[in-house]
């Protein structure tokens, strides 16, 4: 049986093997699932859902959701996606979605961090102090 | 001087003389009657006046032992009229100094009472005050938060509403420009 620890180093070595200059490469990740599948080693299930969840985290950590409340143009989009790789690095992958809800203003998304500017956060945060 | 004497007493004892044949006196019916005297005398004395004399002299022990008692007696009536005086005088003295120990464990017991209930009364007070003071701030804050939630509410619809393609465009290039200088 193995402990947690050892579960752990072992997904994370795995998850090592699986970049590729420093960069999380699809088919190294899809090769070792199915290695792990095939082979069956002692524990692969909890090495697999380690692994998981450390691309997971990889994944979010190069995707970027850009949120606006209205649809907006390309030259905007290119503006915004310059910057935010810019600031997050250049293999991010970026999506924009469009949420009314925002009232105006723009959030964007890059793993666990957030960055805010919309209107209705500004409410909110309003609405806190009172 | 003898001779006078002599003679003198020779002229009394004629003149007894003479006296006597006067009244009559017979010499040895007188030495009688005498003698009958003393035996009269003598048995009165014995029979009469010595138990009289006995019975008075008794009589007059038990006065004045009787008058020794009374003065006894008086004198213990003074001396317990004293020592009752003296109990009297001291069971009032203690008496009042009870009473004046009552008094002031009264007033003592009165006042701290009177101090606790003070203390309660302000400790009441106190705890109102608190309790208004919360209730207040509690209604303030709710209040406040139902206002705000009004305000951000109506900012929201509004502000949805009202903006522009053009300041919808201004306010996320105002954001794009805020992410580059954070």
């Amino acid at each position: 049986m193995l402990t947690s620890k050892n579960i752990k180093r072992q997904a994370r070595k795995l998850f090592k093997l699986c970049k590729v200059n420093n960069v999380l490469d699809e088919n190294r990740v899809r090769l070792a699932v199915e290695g792990l599948i095939q082979r069956k080693p002692r524990g692969h299930l909890q090495i697999l859902k380690f692994f998981k969840r450390l691309v997971k985290l990889e994944i979010d950590k190069k995707t970027a959701i850009v949120e606006t409340a209205i649809a907006i143009d390309n030259e905007l989009k290119n503006s915004i996606i310059e910057n935010v790789m810019h600031l997050y690095g250049k293999d991010l992958r970026l999506s924009f979605i469009t949420n009314s809800s925002l009232i105006g203003g723009m959030k964007v998304k890059v793993g666990s961090s957030v960055y805010d500017n919309t209107i209705i956060t500004r409410l909110n945060e309003l609405l806190e102090q009172f | 001087m003898n001779i006078e004497l002599f003679f003198a007493a020779g002229s009394l004892v004629d003149t007894t003389r003479e006296t006597a044949l006067k009244f009559g006196l017979n010499l040895p019916q007188f030495i009688a009657q005498v003698i009958s005297f003393l035996i009269v005398a003598a048995l009165l004395y014995k029979f009469a006046y010595k138990p009289i004399l006995l019975m008075l002299d008794e009589r007059r022990k038990r006065i004045a032992e009787s008058l020794e008692n009374a003065e006894k007696i008086k004198a213990e009536l003074a001396k317990t009229e004293a020592a009752r005086q003296e109990i009297l005088a001291k069971a009032n003295s203690e008496a009042n100094k009870l009473i004046e120990e009552a008094r002031a464990s009264a007033a003592k017991l009165q006042e701290a009472e009177a101090r606790k209930a003070i203390v309660m009364a302000e400790q009441i007070i106190k705890k109102a005050q608190e309790a208004a003071l919360a209730d207040r701030i509690k209604m303030m804050s709710e209040l406040r938060k139902e206002i705000g939630r009004l305000v951000v509410e109506t900012t929201a619809k509004v502000s949805g509403k009202i903006l522009t393609p053009e300041e919808h465009r201004m306010l996320i290039e105002e954001a794009n420009k805020n992410l580059i200088s954070q």
